[in-house]
């Protein structure tokens, strides 16, 4: 019973990595259809290859630090089940409204949410946690910084270069890189949320060691390669809604501002999953596209767009955390 | 008003304060991008002000 249980829950874990996929991954092809380089059937399939061979590139830190966000002693099936279930819900809430919030920060919020409800606020992991919180601020604005001077630079190398054809030619070629290496760091710093929620929850039922949380890439096999395949078929299925806010409500993105955008978010990830802090894709690609809308003028971004992102952001982890909190009072109860 | 100038300065000052809630082995960050915000405003308030004497 307990192992048809665990097997369940583990299953929860992946299409949570799928609706990751689907949810967030689309933020890796948003610049790059919206500026018409590639049609959005070949944009999912790059960006989930990108997603998929992720795991070969990067370090597993973000994983480790996320198996540790909750005590593993008090890591159960009921705790875990709760906590995923609060993300979802909220992912799908947000998604449904169109509004550009973070799975990752969802998944944290259940996670902390259900740890809290079982075990009371000591078991939470402060230190995950205030690395996490204070990058949901450093990230986007990490990503708007690089955006600005990324593009203010390349804008003053290309200026003197009267052939604007070339130049937008060069910089669409150019997006296939930037929307390659973007995907790369979303495949890495999301999927191993996942690998993490589930490591915690097999050590926490005595099927894996604990050492696996305190040594670097050293999670089976298996669970990397299964959270890479989920949220690579959720980036093919994308979330179409939530392209169209990113891609051109927030701004208008040309092939060059896309190159700049998706390349400093590109960069925000990479730096964060070599520094094992789990950051959310939205934050930092909406922080590239506003730092590129800006360095043109304020009123090309969308800050009406930009405010709702803003508020969906302070909510998502309170949200998810609440309903995690009630699915595991209510999963409690039942069992 | 340069409204760009006043967004960095905002930002600046939000990496200024965040920076003190900040794990010290990753103080930095916050350190580097509220300087680095900061020169932002500074370059975005001259290219306002040499617009204005541009007439532009």
């Amino acid at each position: 019973m307990e192992t048809a249980a665990l097997v369940a829950v583990v299953a929860i874990a992946l299409i949570f990595d799928f609706v990751n996929g689907f949810h967030d991954a689309a933020n890796s092809i948003a610049t790059v259809v919206a500026t018409r380089v590639l049609k959005p059937w070949q944009a999912v399939i790059w960006a989930a290859f990108w997603n998929f061979i992720a795991f070969a590139v990067l370090p597993l830190k973000v994983a480790n630090e996320i198996a540790k966000i909750i005590d593993t002693n008090v890591v159960s099936i009921g705790l875990v089940f709760a906590g995923l279930l609060g993300a979802i819900f909220w992912n799908v809430l947000t998604a449904w409204l169109g509004l550009p919030s973070s799975s990752s920060h969802a998944l944290i919020g259940g996670m902390v949410g259900a740890g809290i409800a079982k075990g009371g606020v000591h078991v939470v992991n402060l230190d995950v946690l205030q690395k996490t919180a204070v990058f949901i601020v450093y990230s986007p604005l990490l990503g708007l910084f690089l955006g600005f001077v990324l593009v203010v630079g390349v804008m003053w190398l290309v200026h003197r270069n009267r052939n604007k054809r070339r130049v937008n030619r060069t910089f669409r070629s150019l997006q296939l890189v930037s929307a390659a290496a973007f995907s790369l760091g979303h495949g890495a710093n999301d999927a191993q949320k996942t690998m993490g929620i589930i490591a915690a929850l097999l050590v926490g039922a005595h099927k894996l060691d604990a050492s696996v949380l305190t040594e670097p890439d050293s999670l089976p096999l298996w669970i990397v390669l299964s959270c890479h395949l989920a949220i690579a078929l959720g980036t093919m299925l994308g979330g179409w809604r939530i392209v169209r806010t990113m891609g051109t409500k927030l701004t208008r993105l040309q092939p060059m501002g896309g190159v700049c955008a998706e390349s400093s978010a590109a960069a925000t990830l990479f730096f964060a999953s070599f520094k094992g802090i789990p950051v959310s894709t939205t934050h930092t690609i909406t922080g590239g596209i506003v730092g590129v809308g800006s360095a043109n003028r304020m009123s090309a971004v969308n800050w009406n767009i930009a405010r709702r992102v803003v508020w969906a952001w302070v909510f998502t982890i309170p949200g998810a955390a609440l309903v995690a909190m009630l699915a595991y009072w209510v999963v409690a109860a039942v069992s | 008003m340069d409204r760009r100038a006043v967004f960095f300065v905002c930002s600046s000052f939000v990496c200024l304060l965040l920076s003190l809630v900040t794990p010290d082995a990753l103080r930095w960050v916050g350190y580097t991008l509220a300087i680095g915000y900061a020169v932002l405003a500074g370059a975005s308030y001259l290219d306002f002000l040499s617009r204005q004497r541009g007439g532009g």
